[in-house]
């Protein structure tokens, strides 16, 4: 199996677990602060969610194409770190995480009473058994950069250390990749049934659906919930049309249509996650029409953003400014918007000797709702400009294999904001796993460098505003906007988690009223 | 000649006005697709309200899933399907006509084209469009056509020869070959002409055929890529959002059906009414 992107979107984001900050004592403001009167125990949660009943899977560490599959999973196991609303990371199973001066050495500490599903206790034998497992994995690289399996020990019961080969200061953000935590020794021939120490554990499984039992002795607080149910949805409309039909509570992730559809009805509540997903042009770098990078910035200045918003996704969402990592507490607001100027492109599209004669093709996919109608709108939008774009639509698989990493010009999504040096580490340094627009930039690199090594919080965020301002001028990414996470909720379903990316995932605090 | 006499099509022809009414219509409509783009109030690619707009001032259907214009689209998508299963319909009907005509006279040719016929009316047509579709990436319309053509074909022979066989042991086709003439022209002088009413027929029918072939593979986004406004891409892409905005999807689905019907209608009125029975019995 190779490593995709879509395993690092759901993975990454996956555990944007935050909601969590609730059972880690930080308050429940990473959850919709609805006035629903007090948390009711009881009840059973049905949720809607999106997967493709090819893509299957179960085993916490493998690719976890589908997000029911990975709303399963979560449910059920525990990563060690969550994002979180005000700190980036915070804690889940480990309840703390201190660097050594040097900051190559990690210390996790397990949540006192962490127990799986079995009522066995959690001890770093069984967090080291995992982490190893799942840096084993074909893309343990890309998981668990820059630490390899002998560097990842116990230290007593509770206690496990990572070592990695670099200063790295962001390494509890970077381990929120999949450290999905099982028992050790758990035999491959029941992965698939493992306890896990996650708030709910597995009722039964069906091909993609799923019932959740809770789990009364979690270590991160009370769960509200009897139990939840999962349904897989293979298309947003589907979901869409199971929701308004009243089968389903809460449906994942619907998009602007459906929650502009859903406006009409007052019995249906629509929960916005602002900065949920990113939704780039990607241009190669290294060859073909966009290695100038005179050219690639022409393309930023062609786009009508404020169009795209409004036109792709119904306004619901906000305008990007060419650097992702939106959510970033640090992300620099003070670089210059870009704006649409065509006169100023064409002088750059001329300077660079582009040629306007021939026709570009851009790659997209319907995997996502918006992202071959902003294909679509760009190819208008760079007509005006007298370049001449079509677009191509290929099916997800085809994609996958032919077009994403190796495309001269391609849209491309992802659920995982959680910042920008995650982006960075995954997407735009040399060599890294998913470069999409094989870019390679000294500069970039060691602007990355500095800032992983710096504890720091003022220099780091100095250092951080360098590389931001790097990638804004030359990275291969035109990012025009940052999409809404809609879902779609009935009245009586409080608590939703309101992060962007994967937090939506995290349902520990959802209750139901009467 | 008796057997000229007894199919003179004159004795079965009604007066002219109300033959050329169920005409009118479909002259109406093909008129209107391709003119379309001249009265069209916006361009197809850009937007003029909010996505799945409401109809109102701005855009009389309302806005599609990018808030273009459905009207305007709805105008210059029609001229590009009449016009591929225009070619479609008149390719497979002449084809299928000329080796009909020469199959009858031929019974060697005529069990071989049989054959051929009966082998490819078995292969369902999504399934042939899919595998040009696939062999010929970016064959866009051009493919579709060429698919519809092909798969079109074999089924049209089948009825031109059957309509042909009892006119090729006719007693006045037995006297052209007594007197000396040569295939091409018993079967165009002689077998053609008394087919006019079924070719008609199947004119009309392959017209409605390689309209739905058309629709289909444009739905199932094979043949014309966006930004093209193609009716049945509109539905295809603005499936999602019928709620907000229902002109989007119904107007290029009314659009279609209304093409196949009056098309349809107009064949069926210009055949021979006698024959005519005869033909779509």
């Amino acid at each position: 199996m190779n490593f995709n992107r879509r395993q690092v979107l759901w993975a990454g984001g996956g555990i944007g677990a935050a909601a969590l900050l609730a059972a880690c004592g930080g308050g429940d403001n990473a959850t919709s602060s609805d006035p629903g009167g007090k948390p009711r125990k009881g009840g059973t949660l049905r949720i809607g969610a999106l997967g493709r009943s090819s893509a299957i899977t179960r085993d916490p560490h493998g690719n976890q194409g589908n997000e029911s599959d990975y709303l399963v999973i979560a449910l059920v196991y525990d990563t060690l770190t969550a994002p979180g609303l005000k700190d980036n990371t915070v804690g889940r199973l480990a309840a703390s995480f201190t660097p050594s001066k040097d900051l190559k050495t990690w210390r996790f500490k397990i949540a006192k009473g962490a127990t799986f599903h079995d009522g066995t206790p959690v001890t770093a034998d069984d967090v080291v058994w995992s982490l190893r497992r799942l840096r084993n994995t074909p893309a343990g690289a890309a998981r668990l950069p820059g630490i390899t399996a002998d560097h990842i020990t116990a230290e007593g019961k509770d206690t496990v250390v990572l070592v990695s080969d670099y200063a790295n200061a962001e390494l509890p953000m970077l381990t929120r990749l999949s450290t999905f935590i099982m028992k050790k020794d758990t035999p491959e021939k029941e992965i698939a049934k493992a306890p896990g120490t996650g708030p709910f554990k597995l009722d039964w499984y069906r091909g993609g659906n799923a019932r959740l039992l809770r789990n009364e002795h979690w270590h991160g607080g009370t769960v509200h919930l009897d139990a939840i149910e999962v349904t897989m949805f293979e298309s947003p409309q589907a979901m869409a049309n199971a929701m308004m039909s009243g089968q389903i509570d809460v449906a994942s992730n619907a998009g602007a249509v459906a929650a502009r559809t859903a406006d009409a009805r007052k019995d249906i509540t629509v929960v916005r996650r602002p900065n949920d997903m990113a939704m780039p042009i990607v241009m190669r770098t290294s060859g073909g029409p966009f290695a100038d990078p005179r050219v690639r910035a022409a393309m930023k200045l062609i786009v009508d953003r404020e169009a795209m918003v409004k036109q792709v996704l119904s306004g619901y969402g906000t305008v990007a400014n060419d650097i992702l990592g939106t959510g970033d507490p640090d992300y620099a607001k003070s670089i210059p918007q870009c704006h649409r100027d065509l006169a100023k492109a064409k002088k750059l599209l001329k300077e660079a000797k582009f040629d306007f004669s021939k026709t570009y093709e851009l790659a997209t996919t319907e995997d996502i709702a918006g992202l071959a109608e902003s294909a679509t709108l760009f190819a208008s939008q760079a007509r005006e400009a007298g370049v001449k774009v079509k677009v191509v639509k290929q099916e997800s698989g085809t994609f996958y294999q032919k077009t994403w990493l190796k495309g001269d010009f391609y849209t491309n999504y992802w659920g995982t904001n959680d910042s920008v040096v995650f982006f960075a580490s995954k997407t735009m340094t040399t060599s890294a796993g998913q470069n999409e627009a094989d870019w390679s930039d000294k500069d970039f690199d060691a602007a990355y460098h500095k800032v992983i090594a710096t504890a720091d919080p003022k220099a780091r965020t100095a250092a951080l505003k360098d590389l931001q301002q790097i990638e804004y001028e030359k990275s291969g990414y035109l990012l025009w906007g940052m999409a809404d996470g809609i879902d779609l909720a009935a009245p009586k379903v409080h608590g939703l988690p309101k992060l962007p990316g994967y937090g939506r995932v995290q349902l520990e605090n959802v209750w139901l009223a009467q | 000649m008796t057997a000229a006499a007894v199919l003179d099509p004159r004795a079965a022809r009604r007066p002219r006005p109300r033959m050329f009414l169920p005409v009118i219509p479909a002259v109406l409509l093909v008129l209107g697709a391709v003119l379309g783009p001249l009265p069209a109030a916006h361009s197809v690619d850009k937007p003029v309200t909010a996505p799945y707009g409401e109809a109102g001032t701005d855009a009389v259907l309302g806005g599609d899933q990018l808030g273009r214009d459905v009207l305007s689209r709805l105008l210059h998508g029609g001229s590009a399907l009449i016009g591929s299963a225009l070619t479609v319909a008149v390719v497979v009907t002449l084809a299928a006509t000329l080796l009909g005509c020469f199959a009858v006279l031929h019974p060697r040719l005529g069990r071989l084209v049989e054959r051929i016929a009966d082998t490819s009316i078995l292969l369902p047509p999504v399934l042939g469009i899919m595998l040009l579709a696939l062999a010929w990436p970016g064959g866009g319309r051009l493919a579709i056509t060429c698919a519809a053509i092909l798969l079109g074909t074999p089924y049209a022979v089948r009825i031109v020869a059957s309509a042909a066989a009892p006119l090729a042991t006719a007693g006045f086709i037995e006297a052209a070959i007594a007197g000396g003439e040569g295939t091409a022209h018993l079967a165009l002088r002689e077998i053609l002409p008394n087919l006019r009413a079924t070719i008609l027929a199947l004119f009309g029918l392959r017209f409605v055929d390689a309209v739905y072939v058309i629709s289909m593979a444009g739905f199932l986004q094979l043949g014309p890529q966006p930004p093209e406004a193609d009716w049945a891409l509109m539905i295809r892409e603005n499936g999602p959002g019928i709620l907000l905005n229902p002109w989007a999807v119904v107007a290029p689905g009314l659009a279609i059906g209304l093409l196949a019907i009056s098309v349809n209608l107009a064949a069926n009125a210009l055949a021979p009414a006698t024959a005519r029975r005869a033909a779509l019995r």
